[in-house]
């Protein structure tokens, strides 16, 4: 009894194992990216340039590089179980 | 013009690349000011906002740690002792670029300093932000029902946010909080709807190329 009191009052245990296990499950989906999706997404966050300048600098279309943005963050939410769109 | 009242469902979002940018503090100003309007009055954004935080994150956890020069701490402390007097390192940037959270109230002083001038027939005009490079520039524009703009592409990424009235285009019609997001070398143009004026927030890069005389001549007057 007195260990089920303790669980009870620990503040947040639940939800700091919930951001756990989603923090998890998005390095996971990270990391099964398709290369082509990862790399721009990596040059996205970091660099700080603009996605004219990603599409100049790899040599591709602006839509492709938008694409593959997209597509890379509709993985990531449904491996977190969220609605893709 | 305090904020944006959305009077339904917002059907038109930035793109994802638009919304990483943002996230990433690697959008122009004029851009981020665009996109930080949208998002005050879209939960969806922001929802999405929060995972593309989320995996920026996580991203820079796996990024290798930079090594560092044998020197590296010597040169640094000798850093720190030369960092003193009253031009305090970052003192200056912070006046120049406002925190995240004061975004919004920059955009309303800028749209309460702007005066709209007339430069087309149904069109007025005010400049709220020029870039210095590469060119980009905020404007604020206010176009009278049936008035249409003149066909025009860009050089850059061209953000739209409606605050007020409704336009449509060729890929549809925008409310209140909508926000159309045209790419480089895309072609389009704008029809203000009715019955109010169409008040909206337009972030381009670059200089637009207006097709026909009549419309390079709009294109001179906005000093677009």
């Amino acid at each position: 009894l007195e260990a089920l009191t303790v669980r009870d009052t620990v503040p947040g245990a639940e939800e700091t194992v919930a951001a756990a296990q989603r923090a998890r499950s998005l390095r996971n989906a990270l990391h099964a990216l398709p290369e082509e999706q990862s790399a721009i997404l990596r040059l996205s966050y970091f660099g700080g340039r603009s996605q004219t300048e990603i599409a100049h600098v790899l040599g591709l279309p602006l839509g492709t590089v938008k694409s593959r943005v997209r597509l890379a963050l509709m993985r990531l939410r449904e491996a977190l179980g969220e609605d893709p769109t | 013009m305090s904020g944006v009242q959305a009077d339904g469902a917002i059907e038109h979002h930035p793109s994802e690349a638009t919304l990483v940018g943002h996230a990433a503090r690697a959008l122009r100003p004029a851009a981020g000011l665009v996109v930080e309007a949208h998002l005050a009055c879209c939960p969806d954004c922001r929802g999405k906002i929060g995972l593309i935080e989320e995996v920026g994150g996580l991203l820079l956890e796996g990024l290798p740690p930079t090594p560092l020069a044998p020197d590296a701490l010597e040169r640094m402390m000798v850093r720190l002792n030369e960092a003193t007097g009253p031009a305090a390192p970052g003192s200056s940037l912070a006046a120049q670029e406002p925190s995240p959270a004061e975004l919004p109230a920059a955009l309303q002083r800028l749209l309460h300093a702007a005066l709209p001038r007339w430069v087309a027939p149904g069109v007025r005009h005010a400049l709220l932000l020029r870039e210095e490079s590469p060119g980009g520039t905020l404007r604020l524009l206010r176009i009278s029902p049936g008035t249409a703009l003149p066909r025009h592409d860009h050089r850059g990424v061209e953000l739209t946010l409606v605050l007020e009235g409704a336009f449509a285009d060729e890929a549809g019609r925008y409310g209140p909080g909508d926000l159309a997001e045209v790419d480089e070398g895309a072609t389009h143009q704008p029809v203000a709807l009715g019955p109010l004026d169409c008040v909206c927030l337009l972030a381009t890069q670059g200089r637009l190329r207006f097709h026909g005389p009549i419309a390079r001549l709009f294109g001179i007057l906005a000093r677009v």
